[in-house]
C-alpha cells in the first residue's frame, strides 16, 4: 500500500489510458492516452468541437468514459472518485455560479464542502483574484469578467494538486489575462501544481504552457514542448524566412517562390538553402540588406498538424 | 458525519436564502393567522379550537404543493443554473449531494407543516378557546384533526418524493411540478378505469392509497379492499421505489450541456 502511494505521489498527476467516449455511434474522444506532470502547464488546444470539454469532463467524472482510465495522483477517477476528485479544482465551460448568492456566499459553499479551507484562505484567495471590494455583492451583478475570476477562486481554494480551467481566459481583459497567465506559471513552477488549461486560443497557449497538446475530432495529433523550443528540431528543417529587400514583389517575380509581406519577401525553405537563395537574389540584381529565421509560431505548428488554412 | 451535516447546510441556505421560499411561507402563515381569526370574528367562538383548524384543514393542500415546489426546484435548478458542474466535482459522491438534497427539502415539508397547522392550531386555540372542556365530542374531534394533519403530512412525504424525483431525472422543474399536479388529478381517473372493486391489480395504484383519510370513515377505505396498514406499506414501497429511481439515474447521468 506504501509502496503504491509513494510511487503514485512521484509519478504523473494525471494518467489518461485510451481513454474514449462513444455517444450514439459518434466517437468524441478517441483513445487518448497522455500523462499530465506535477510542476507543468499543460495546455489543451484545439479548434471548437475537437473533443477538449468531453475530455475535461470526463477527467473531473462528469460524464463516463466509454473505455480507458483516467488516474489522478494514482486514484481512478471512476472507481475511486471522493480520493480521486480530492486533489482537483476545475472550471467547467463557464464558471456557472449561484447568481442568487454573493461571492462570498458561493466561496463559503465550496468551503464547507471541504475540511481544509478557513476563512483566512477564502480571503486571502478573493483578494488574490482582485474581487474584495465586491464579493458581498451578488453574483448576479457582476460581469462576466469577474464571474471568471470567482470561478477561479472556487477551483483554488483548497490548494489542488491538479488545477483544470476550461477556456480560462474568456472574459477576461488583457491585464487580467496577463495577471492569470503569471499565476498560474508561478503555481506550476513554485508549488509544483499541475496545471490543465484547455483553450482553442494558440498565442494564448504559447505564452502560458509548458507543453501542448494538439487535439482534433477527438484524436491526440500531437504533443509539443512550447517554452525555450525554437521550432528547429532537426527533423523540422523546413522554416520560414524573411529576406530584407528593396522590392518584395519584384524579388518574388524573379525567384518564382515566396510572398511579399509587409515589404519583405517571405519564403518557406530548407534551412540549408538559405544561402543559396541570398545568392539568387543578388545575381538577379536585388540587394539583400537582411535575413531572418522568422521563428515556427505554434500557430504555424498548429495549422500545419490540423491541416487547417492560414487565412 | 459532521461534514455531511454541512452539505444538508449548503441546501438549506440556497432554500432559504431565495425571496420566493418566504413568500410561499408567508402565505401559510396569513391563513393560520386569518382563517381563525375570521372565525373568530363572525361570532363563532363556540366552535372551539379544533372546530377552526378543522375549517383551516379544507387548505391543507397548499402547504403539500409549497413543499413540492421546493423539491421540484432543489436537482432541477441546478441544471438549469449550470451549477451543477461545480457542485459534483466536489469530494462527495453523488448519492451523498443527492441524499443532502433530500433532506433538506424533507425539513422544508416539516417548515411548512409548522407554519400552517402549528400557527393555525396555536392562533386557533387564543382566539376560539378550548370549547366545551373535556367533553366526549371535543375529544373525538380532536383526535380527527390530529389524525388529518398526520395524513396530510405523509400524503405531503409522497407527493414532495414524486416532485424530488421526477426533478431529478427530468431535471426540469416545470415538468416536475406539472407531472405532480397532473398525478395528483389523474389519480381519479386512473382509479375509476382500473377500479380496485373490478381489478385485483387496482389496489396497489398509488392513487388508491393515498388520501389516507378515507380510513376515517370505514376501515377497509373508499373502495372497500384496502385497509390503513395495508395502504402504509404500498407508500412506503412506491416512497422507496421514488427515490431509488432517482438515485439511480442522478448517480449515472452524463453531465453535459
Amino acid at each position: 500500500m506504501n509502496q503504491t502511494d509513494a510511487k503514485s505521489s512521484a509519478g504523473p498527476v494525471v494518467r489518461f489510458r485510451e481513454v474514449s467516449k462513444i455517444i450514439g455511434g459518434k466517437t468524441l474522444v478517441d483513445n487518448l492516452t497522455l500523462d499530465v506532470q506535477p510542476g507543468e502547464v499543460f495546455g489543451f488546444l484545439g479548434p471548437n468541437g475537437a473533443g477538449k470539454t468531453t475530455t475535461i469532463r470526463m477527467l473531473v467524472g462528469l460524464i463516463s468514459m466509454s473505455t480507458g482510465d483516467i488516474q489522478i495522483c494514482g486514484k481512478s477517477i471512476t472507481t475511486d472518485f471522493e480520493n480521486a476528485i480530492e486533489s482537483v479544482g476545475a472550471i467547467v465551460e463557464n464558471p456557472e455560479l449561484y447568481s442568487y448568492m454573493s461571492g462570498y456566499g458561493n466561496l463559503m459553499q465550496y468551503a464547507r464542502m471541504r475540511s481544509n479551507v478557513s476563512k483566512e484562505r477564502i480571503d486571502e484567495v478573493v483578494a488574490f483574484v482582485g474581487l474584495t471590494e465586491r464579493i458581498q455583492d451578488k453574483v448576479r451583478t457582476y460581469s462576466l469578467g469577474m464571474r471568471q475570476r470567482l470561478g477561479v477562486a472556487q477551483a483554488i481554494l483548497h490548494r489542488p494538486k491538479l488545477l483544470i480551467l476550461d477556456e480560462p481566459t474568456n472574459g477576461l481583459d488583457p491585464q487580467g489575462i496577463r495577471e492569470l497567465r503569471d499565476y498560474l506559471r508561478a503555481l506550476a513552477h513554485k508549488e509544483g501544481t499541475a496545471v490543465f488549461v484547455s483553450s482553442h486560443l494558440l498565442t494564448e497557449m504559447e505564452l502560458m504552457c509548458d507543453r501542448v497538446a494538439i487535439i482534433q475530432n477527438g484524436k491526440l495529433i500531437e504533443v509539443q514542448k512550447v517554452q525555450g523550443d525554437t521550432g528547429e528540431g532537426t527533423e523540422k528543417t523546413e522554416v520560414e524566412v524573411e529576406f530584407e529587400v528593396g522590392d518584395a514583389a519584384i524579388a518574388v517575380q524573379k525567384l518564382g517562390a515566396g510572398e511579399a509581406k509587409g515589404g519583405h519577401l517571405v519564403i518557406r525553405i530548407e534551412h540549408s538553402d538559405i544561402a543559396k537563395i541570398n545568392a539568387r537574389l543578388v545575381e538577379a540584381g536585388i540587394p539583400v540588406s537582411g535575413i531572418r529565421v522568422l521563428k515556427r509560431s505554434l500557430e504555424d505548428q498548429f495549422l500545419e498538424v490540423t491541416g487547417g488554412v492560414k487565412s | 458525519m459532521m461534514n455531511f451535516l454541512k452539505l444538508v447546510h449548503n441546501e438549506n441556505i440556497k432554500i432559504y436564502i431565495r425571496k420566493r421560499t418566504w413568500i410561499l411561507l408567508g402565505i401559510l402563515i396569513v391563513l393560520a393567522i386569518g382563517i381563525p381569526s375570521f372565525i373568530a370574528a363572525q361570532g363563532g367562538g363556540d366552535m372551539g379550537v379544533w372546530g377552526g383548524v378543522g375549517i383551516l384543514m379544507y387548505f391543507n393542500f397548499l402547504p403539500i404543493i409549497f413543499s413540492a415546489v421546493i423539491a421540484a426546484e432543489s436537482v432541477a435548478s441546478e441544471f438549469t443554473g449550470g451549477t451543477i458542474k461545480l457542485l459534483l466535482i466536489r469530494p462527495w459522491s453523488r448519492i451523498k449531494i443527492l441524499a443532502s438534497k433530500f433532506i433538506a427539502v424533507l425539513l422544508f415539508l416539516l417548515a411548512v407543516s409548522v407554519a400552517f397547522f402549528g400557527i393555525g392550531l396555536l392562533v386557533s386555540y387564543v382566539l376560539l378557546g378550548t370549547g366545551v372542556a373535556g367533553s366526549a365530542p371535543t375529544a373525538i374531534q380532536a383526535q380527527g384533526i390530529w389524525l388529518s394533519v398526520i395524513y396530510t403530512m405523509v400524503d405531503g412525504l409522497l407527493y414532495t418524493t414524486i416532485a424530488f424525483a421526477i426533478s431529478a431525472v427530468f431535471r426540469s422543474s416545470m415538468l416536475a411540478l406539472a407531472l405532480t399536479v397532473i398525478f395528483e388529478f389523474m389519480g381519479s381517473v386512473v382509479t375509476s378505469l382500473v377500479s380496485p372493486e373490478k381489478y385485483a391489480i387496482g389496489k396497489y395504484l398509488l392513487f388508491v392509497n393515498m388520501d389516507l383519510d378515507q380510513y376515517t370513515g370505514s376501515p377497509l377505505g373508499r373502495y372497500g379492499v384496502t385497509s390503513l396498514s395495508f395502504s402504509l406499506t404500498v407508500l412506503a414501497v412506491y416512497f422507496v421505489a421514488f427515490l431509488f429511481i432517482a438515485a439511480y439515474v442522478f448517480r449515472k447521468r452524463d453531465v453535459a450541456g
